[in-house]
């Protein structure tokens, strides 16, 4: 269970951004809706910790984030919370399975061989998982990005406008993929996106 | 997949961007240690050789090329003394013993040394094939001779005048092997020794085998009347009875007579202190190079950091502590300082073997380590620390919110 309450984001510059109150069930499948600009990044950091708001709370199965301490907010984001970005953001240096092992390492949870290969299978990237990330495509990349953020079975996955840069095929099957991995892990799946094709896939929206 | 495997994999995948940092820190590591090397070898090679040996008395000149020619054997003597005045010189209250040594002539670049079994015993040379030389033209060999020369007992060798191996041979008077050293690293093991009486033979002088023998129990030998008052020997290396030898013998010596004392002690440290100042000043050139690649880990750091802000922001998304990120950088510093260093100390080690290698007369043991490159190696890694302490304060800082928009 996702709880929003009285969350507003405080730039340093002195701009503000008020949110409004808000709750997602434990299994649930929202989207944040809005323009560009209107804020949909910056609430999905502060939904995952990566930033501190000015006031108000968020909680994620009744663990509130603001009430935790720098470390211990990294480690329930590594154990509790997937993220998917606009770009797939893998690290260079690393292979596809290197990077799936990394996000088990860094997560505190050491993954297997078979778990890594089965996350890979059911993305159906399997044949890439010796590759390095420059020898794969972009709607690969995504793809290896959506088994990273879901390796360590979180509890929420949020998606920051996964599709933005995707024609309509792979649009459709971005969101299916991360529908599904959701399923899979019963996890709850948040997704911003100013992008209308998504909309029709979810019935709770945000607007902002 | 732990810290260190993704360090050297974030260095590896950049090899362009260490590569100037691991290739000076290599250098100055190299140089350091191979200073190190060659100075600490030297100085446990010389007083190896020069112990047991206060003074040598030979004919006038320098002093270090005495000492070099007679204790080192690799510079030319000074010349010759007459054996009256040197076994005159040995009785001298001061003196405990004198080994007399006759230099001049070679065989195939290998000098033969004409002593007595007392030259022997100053270095605890141990045969171990064959026995001592028993009579004239017999000659016992160090192990490196035998070695490279393929030499066994019995077999003849022709003496040639001269240290080098293209002088005249004094081809009618061959010598016969009768033993072997063991091998013990001293200079014995580059010498071929044999009885006095022998280099005089050798170089023409008749033997009287019916004269009577008298016998000089301060050197050790026994020769006829008439060598003792017309032959001549190159040196005699002295070791006082008390102190006070040092005090007034070499004073005498120099005063009274034709003869130079020279102290392998003042002499050896005199050349230290001359090599020592080339010594520090290569030292400095090491130090100042590992100094500045101290300079280009901190800037290969900082550089690949610009482009990396991302992974960081990535990283500590996936869960990664603030300490975690900044122990990365840290121990990606320490894997280019490490790798360098290693490399360094086995450049410096091989470039000691060819040394050794390549030039005769150096005998260096190139595989063995010393304690100080332990130090270096700590020295490397504190390098590795102190440059790349502050991109890992700046990747501890990355602001996650921020750098994640900005992608
Ligand atoms: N560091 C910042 N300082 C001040 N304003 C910021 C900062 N980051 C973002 N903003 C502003 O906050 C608003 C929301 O940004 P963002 O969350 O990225 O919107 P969206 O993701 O919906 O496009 C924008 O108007 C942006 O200009
Ligand atoms: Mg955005």
């Amino acid at each position: 269970m996702l709880i929003v309450k009285d969350l507003v984001c405080q730039f340093e510059g002195g701009k503000t951004i008020e949110y409004p109150d808000w709750q997602v069930e434990k299994d649930g499948r929202a989207l944040i809706l809005g323009a560009s600009g209107s804020g949909k990044t910056t609430l999905l950091h502060l939904l995952s910790g990566l930033k501190k708001p000015g006031s108000g709370s968020v909680s994620i199965n009744d663990t509130y984030l603001n009430r935790l301490s720098t470390t211990r907010l990294d480690q329930f984001r590594g154990q509790n919370i997937g993220l998917v970005f606009q770009k797939p953001h893998l690290i260079a240096a690393l292979t596809v399975e290197e990077n799936i092992h990394l996000a088990g390492y860094l997560g505190g949870k050491k993954l297997s061989n078979e778990r890594v290969s089965q996350l890979l299978e059911s993305l159906q990237v399997s044949e890439l998982a010796q590759r390095k990330i420059h020898q794969i495509s972009q709607g690969q990349a995504q793809r290896v990005a959506i088994s990273r953020a879901v390796a360590n079975d979180p509890k929420v996955i949020f998606a920051d406008e996964p599709t933005a840069s995707l024609d309509d095929d792979s649009c459709h099957s971005v969101i299916s993929l991360l529908n599904q991995q959701a399923k899979e892990n019963g996890a709850m799946l948040i997704v911003a996106t100013h992008d209308q094709r998504v909309k029709s896939e979810f019935s709770n929206h945000l607007k902002l | 997949m732990n810290i260190f495997s993704l360090s050297y994999k974030n260095v590896i995948a950049r090899p362009l961007n260490s590569f100037l940092s691991f290739l000076l820190l290599g250098f100055g590591v190299s140089i350091v240690v191979l200073i190190l090397l060659i100075s600490s070898q030297l100085k446990s090679e010389i007083s190896k050789n020069s112990k047991g040996i206060d003074l040598v008395v030979a004919a006038k000149g320098s002093p270090l090329q005495i000492i070099l020619a007679n204790i080192f054997h690799i510079d030319f003597p000074t010349g010759n003394i007459s054996l009256k005045e040197a076994s005159e010189i040995s009785h001298n209250r001061y003196i405990q013993s004198a080994i007399p040594l006759s230099l001049g002539d070679s065989y195939n670049g290998f000098r033969i040394v004409g002593t007595t079994k007392a030259y022997g015993e100053l270095y605890d040379m141990k045969v171990s094939e064959g026995a001592w030389f028993a009579d004239h033209m017999e000659a016992i060999i160090g192990a490196e001779v035998a070695r490279k020369l393929d030499l066994n007992i019995g077999d003849r060798i022709t003496s040639q005048h001269g240290l080098s191996s293209d002088g005249d041979g004094h081809d009618d008077n061959p010598f016969v092997v009768t033993g072997i050293f063991e091998s013990n690293s001293s200079v014995v093991d580059r010498l071929i020794l044999v009885d006095l009486p022998s280099v005089w033979h050798v170089h023409g002088h008749e033997d009287h085998e019916n004269d009577s023998l008298v016998s000089i129990a301060h050197l050790g030998i026994e020769v006829t009347r008439e060598q003792l008052e017309q032959e001549e020997i190159t040196s005699l290396l002295i070791k006082y009875r008390s102190p006070m030898g040092a005090v007034t013998l070499p004073r005498q010596i120099n005063s009274n007579s034709n003869f130079q004392a020279a102290s392998p002690a003042f002499e050896t440290a005199r050349l230290f202190n001359i090599i020592g100042v080339g010594v520090k000043v290569v030292n400095i050139l090491g130090i100042l190079i590992i100094i500045i690649s101290a300079i280009s880990v901190f800037i290969a750091l900082l550089n690949s950091l610009k482009d990396r802000k991302y992974d960081i922001a990535i990283m500590r998304s996936m869960g990664a502590s603030r300490a975690k990120v900044f122990l990365l950088i840290i121990s990606e510093g320490m894997v280019i300082s490490l790798a360098s260093a290693l490399v360094g100390l086995m450049i410096a080690h091989t470039l000691l073997f060819v040394i050794g290698w390549s030039i005769d007369g150096v005998d260096f043991s190139a595989w063995y380590l010393m304690s100080e490159e332990f130090l270096v190696l700590v020295g490397c890694l504190l390098v590795g620390l102190m440059a790349s302490i502050i991109p890992a304060i700046f990747a501890y800082k990355t602001d996650i919110s921020e750098t994640l928009s900005k992608g």
